[in-house]
This record gives structure tokens, sequence and C-alpha cells, in this order.
């Protein structure tokens, strides 16, 4: 009987060392990246160079780049790293609310924009934008009427949705439907509205990672790490929620305290993510979908691999997007056109299979 | 074990459970039985905590049930209901082990022992065979002895079975009621199940408790409460019952 149960000990374990392997080579990949792409753009960088920019001001070692000319290493720093950050968060949090979502409405198709968090956050940047084209002198920041937006449109949504003191799955979704529709409505009015003027809403409304500054990171660190911790926290309780909420709980989760916490700090990563970079699909959406069937189901891993995927996912698109073309395409158009495609493939295979 | 006083729960304005009064033994094989409304599902949902009650009280183990926690409830209790489908490819050993994770906590890691409860739970359950198969790919019947593993890995002193083996063939259905009265007699396991079948009942129940409009109507060991008669007046069928046999349905 030992030798037999220790037979799955050691798949447990196995699998265990899998996932590190997996999270490790990823990470691998991702600092190989960053250094890779810092250095790509109008202005040649050589590897060293850009190691050397990176270590000297992260150790406060100005020797190291003192020879490097001033000019290189303000692309470095001040252009190009702070987008490729930006990028990186953006997909490691819609990556990790796309996961937790999913689980939480037991919807493999759900995404972190079914609740309409990121209509609610794109109205806010369009307010914005207008507000800045027609009315104010000193400009409103953008990024801070998406984040209000989206906070606001989450309290909204949660409100609806709760009846008698509970938050059903299926009240959600409709609810963010509601919501979404109402402020679609708004945005198109807001256009409508600027006239002219209107490409400057259509751009943002694309999602784009270009011109990204320390500001965009500093506001999208602190918020997207804690949410992404708060996730992984509860990664065994949402394995039981993914059962069911009765099963759920007869395994001791509390369902409701849970599910309210995490759809929280999923909304909160989802409302920075878009407050910075506009709205960006299918990261959500395809990274968890083949982490799922290709590695684990086990929120409790899945959770941060999304997170350390999505962020490389991302952060290639963004340098294609930026690198390949003469004329820069959004990110989020880039995304969605080879997401799409890709997404079908695997729905059409995943159909036959059944 | 468990004591049922003075409970009534209504929907809205409509009174599903009256001043109803049970006991049900410690180690004991007990079932609700009753027709279509007769208030067995609202019962069960109050006994696991499903829903709460706001007149009467149940104690289990002589404290009440609503003073457990979530956490403390899931020690002591496991619920195999009819279960929803998921949608998400676990295999089902993650699912069985999921059944640890009362006594492990968020955090805790599964330990040796662990390891061999589930193992013997599964050997039991007859599950070793698809521990790698995805939850996603097996039919319902294998889905009910999955979940009845991940129950019993629970170890609880209380099973409570909600039509648990409804999609499973006749075979499986007799091989695992046989083996839960085994886990009565000999670890002194409760269980309080729902079931529909009248000859299983009867064969393998100690207690049935029979409800009929939101009352108990009767309870006791099989052969008194489960008469010709009373079959006849709950269900409204007739029947014929054949000594060692069983019943036959007119």
């Amino acid at each position: 009987m030992v030798s037999n149960s220790y037979v799955l000990k050691e798949k447990l374990h196995k699998n265990r060392n899998k996932m590190l392997i997996f999270g490790l080579l990823i990470s691998l990949v991702t600092v190989f990246c960053v250094l890779f792409f810092v250095s790509k753009g109008q202005a040649e960088l050589s590897f060293s160079e850009v190691y050397r920019v990176i270590i000297g001001k992260l150790m406060n070692q100005p020797h190291l780049f003192s020879h490097i000319k001033p000019y290189k290493a303000a692309i470095v720093m001040d252009i190009r790293l702070p987008r490729i950050i930006t990028a990186l968060l953006v997909g490691f949090g819609l990556a990790i609310a796309g996961t937790v979502f999913q689980s939480l409405l037991m919807n493999p198709l759900a995404d972190p924009y079914t609740i309409g968090v990121s209509t609610g956050a794109a109205f806010g940047a369009v307010l914005a934008i207008y507000l800045n084209l027609y009315y104010v002198t000193t400009p409103v920041s953008i990024t801070l009427f998406a984040f209000i937006g989206a906070l606001i449109t989450l309290g909204l949504v949660l409100k609806i949705a709760t009846q008698k003191g509970v938050i059903s799955t299926a009240n959600l979704v409709l609810a963010g439907i509601i919501v979404s529709s109402i402020l679609s409505a708004g945005i198109s009015f807001i256009k409508y509205a600027s006239g002219e003027d209107v490409a400057a809403i259509v751009n943002w409304l694309m999602g784009s990672l270009a011109s990204r500054s320390w500001n965009h990171v500093m506001i999208a660190l602190p918020l997207i790490l804690l949410g992404g911790l708060i996730c992984s926290f509860f990664g065994s309780d949402l394995n039981a929620i993914s059962l069911g909420e009765r099963q759920a709980r007869s395994l001791g989760v509390d369902v409701l305290k849970v599910r309210r916490i995490l759809l929280v700090a999923a909304a909160l990563i989802t409302a920075v993510c878009v407050s910075v970079s506009g709205i960006i699909g299918f990261v959500g959406l395809v990274i968890p979908h083949l982490l799922r069937h290709g590695l684990s189901t086990d929120n409790r891993y899945l959770i941060p691999l999304s997170g350390l995927t999505g962020g490389l996912l991302l952060l290639i698109a963004d340098n294609i997007s930026r690198l390949m073309f003469v004329v820069e395409v959004p990110v989020g158009v880039m995304m969605t056109l080879i997401g799409g495609p890709f997404f079908i493939s695997i729905f059409i295979k995943r159909n036959q299979t059944m | 074990m468990i004591k049922i006083k003075n409970i009534e729960f209504a929907y809205h304005t409509e009174l599903i459970l009256k001043d109803l009064n049970v006991d049900f033994g410690k180690g004991l094989f007990s079932t609700i039985i009753g027709p279509n409304g007769s208030g067995k599902t609202t019962l069960m949902n109050l006994l696991t905590k499903h829903k709460a009650y706001k007149t009467g009280s149940i104690h289990i183990n002589k404290q009440k049930i609503e003073s457990y926690s979530i956490e403390s409830f899931a020690k002591v209790a496991a619920v195999i209901s009819q279960n929803e489908q998921i949608k998400f490819p676990f295999t089902c050993l993650d699912v069985i082990l999921m059944g640890r994770k009362p006594h492990i906590g968020k955090f805790g890691k599964y330990n040796d022992d662990d390891f061999e409860i589930v193992h013997d739970v599964m050997e039991l359950t007859d599950t070793l065979c698809f521990q790698d198969t995805l939850v996603t790919e097996i039919s319902g019947g294998e889905f009910q002895r999955v979940m009845l593993a991940q129950a019993l890995a629970q170890e609880p002193e209380i099973l409570f079975l909600d039509e648990a083996f409804s999609a499973m063939d006749l075979a499986y259905k007799l091989h695992f009621l046989k083996l839960i009265k085994k886990l009565v007699e000999e670890k002194n396991m409760t269980v309080i199940s729902v079931m529909h079948d009248l000859n299983l009942a009867y064969r393998f129940s100690d207690t049935i408790c029979v409800m009929k409009d939101g009352i108990v109507d009767g309870i006791g060991q099989p052969c008194h409460t489960l008469t010709e008669g009373r079959i006849k007046s709950v269900f409204g069928v007739d029947v014929e019952y054949i000594p060692e046999k069983g019943f036959l349905f007119l």
C-alpha cells in the first residue's frame, strides 16, 4: 500500500517540477526578449550597451555606462524600457484576470472584459480626451479618468448583480452586458460630438502601448502585482469553485466571500490594464486556454504561469507592431488580428475532439 | 448525532417544512424518501448548510449547525450532490485530491497520510484507472465515482448523499451502496441519503424517514416504515411486498 500511494506522490512531485521548469523557462525567455527588444529600433544599440545601462542605473553604478552616449542611455531608460515594462505588466495582468474570471464564472470563454469594466474604462478615457480637446486648458489625465470609469462601472455592475446579498454568475454577466451597452452608446455619442477630432479617441480605443512612460509603470506596477498576489493566494479555493458553488462549499470554501474578493481583485487588474493601454483583447482569453490544455488546470500554478506567459506574449506582440511595420500598428489591433483566427482554430479543433 | 427540532422553512409564502422533528442516529444509514415536493431536498439543504433556517434548531454532535464555520463543517461532513458539469480539464486525481482540502487548508502540503488516504479511496471506488483522465472526458456515472472518492477522501463523520448514484449503472450502484454500508458498520460513519428507489432504500437503510407535505409521515426501521399501506398513502401507488424479494409495483 505504501509503495502504491508513493506513485501518487511522485506524480504530483513531477508535476510541480514541470511547472517550475516552465515558469523558469518563460522568465528566462522574457529577460532575453527585454534585452533584445530594448536594443532594437531606429537607433540600434548593442546588447552590452543595453545591459550596461540597465544594470548601471539599477545598481547605481554610473561608471558602467559613463562611456555610452547620454542619448543612448535616454533611449533605453526613458523611451524603450518603460514601454516594454508596461507591456509585460499589462500582459501579465490581463492573463491573470482572464484566468480568474473564467474560473469564477465557470466559463472558459469569459475574459477580463466580460463584466463590462473595460467599457467603463474606455468611457472614462474617451471623456478625458474629449474634455482635453474642447473644455479644459490644463489637460486631465486619461489614465486617471479611465481608472475611475472602470471602478464606477465595477461598483455599478456588482450592485445590479447582487440580489438579496448574493452575487450570482448569471446576473453578473447580464449586468455586465447591460452596463456595457449603455456606456458604448455614451462613447458613440462623444465620438459623434468630437466631429473631426474623432481620431484621437479612435486611436486610444484601439489599444496601444506607444510612448508609455515611467508614470504608467508606476500606476500599473503596484496595483497589478497586488491584484496578482491576491488572486494567487486564492488559487486552491478557485480550484474548488470551478467544481461548482455547492461542491466548493462542501469542501470548506466560503464561496461568496472568495468570489467577492477575487472579483474585485481581477476587475481592479483589468481597470489598471485598460487605463494604461486601451483595449487589448485576446491575451486574457488565449493564454489561460492554452495553458489549461497544455500544462495544468490547477489554479495555484495556472494563475502565476498565465501571468508570466501573458506578459511575454504582449511584449512580443507589441514589439512586432513597433518594429515590423513602417507605420506602427496598434498592438490591440495586432492581437485581435492574430489572436482571432488562432482562437477560431483551437475552437474548431476542440469541438472535433469532443 | 443529528437532532432536528421544530424546523419550519418557507420559500416566499409557501411553507415547505412544517414544524419538523427528526433525529438521525450515529453510525446509521438513514434514508429520506418522499414524493416530489415533500420537502426532502429542502431538508437536505438545511442539513448541509446550503440554506439557513429561521425557526427551530438543528444540532449536529450536540452543537448548533450554524455555529460550525464553513471550514469546520467540511471536516465533519461531506456532501455528494448531483453536480454541475465541470468545464475545466482537471484530471480525476486533481479532483479527488481536493477532498483533502478541508484538512490541509489553503497552503498546506499533502503529506504521506494524505496520499495514502487518497490512494485507498481511489482503490475502493475503482477510480485508480482514470487518475490521469480529464474529468471533462468521463461519463456521468464515472464522474459520480470520482465525486464519491473525493467525498470519502474528506474522511467525513457524516456523509450526505443526494441522489449521488443516479447516473451509475446498476452494478456500480449496488457495489457502492454495499461499500458505504460497510463503512457505516466498520467505521461508524453516519449516512443521510435521499433515494428514489424504494427497493434499494429498503435493502440498505438502517432507518427510513418518510416525508409527506413537509412533515415526517413515519420514521424507523424499513420493515416498520415502508409498509404497503404507507406507500399507497404517501406515493399513491399500489405495491405488494414479497418477503425476501422486495416491492412489486402493481
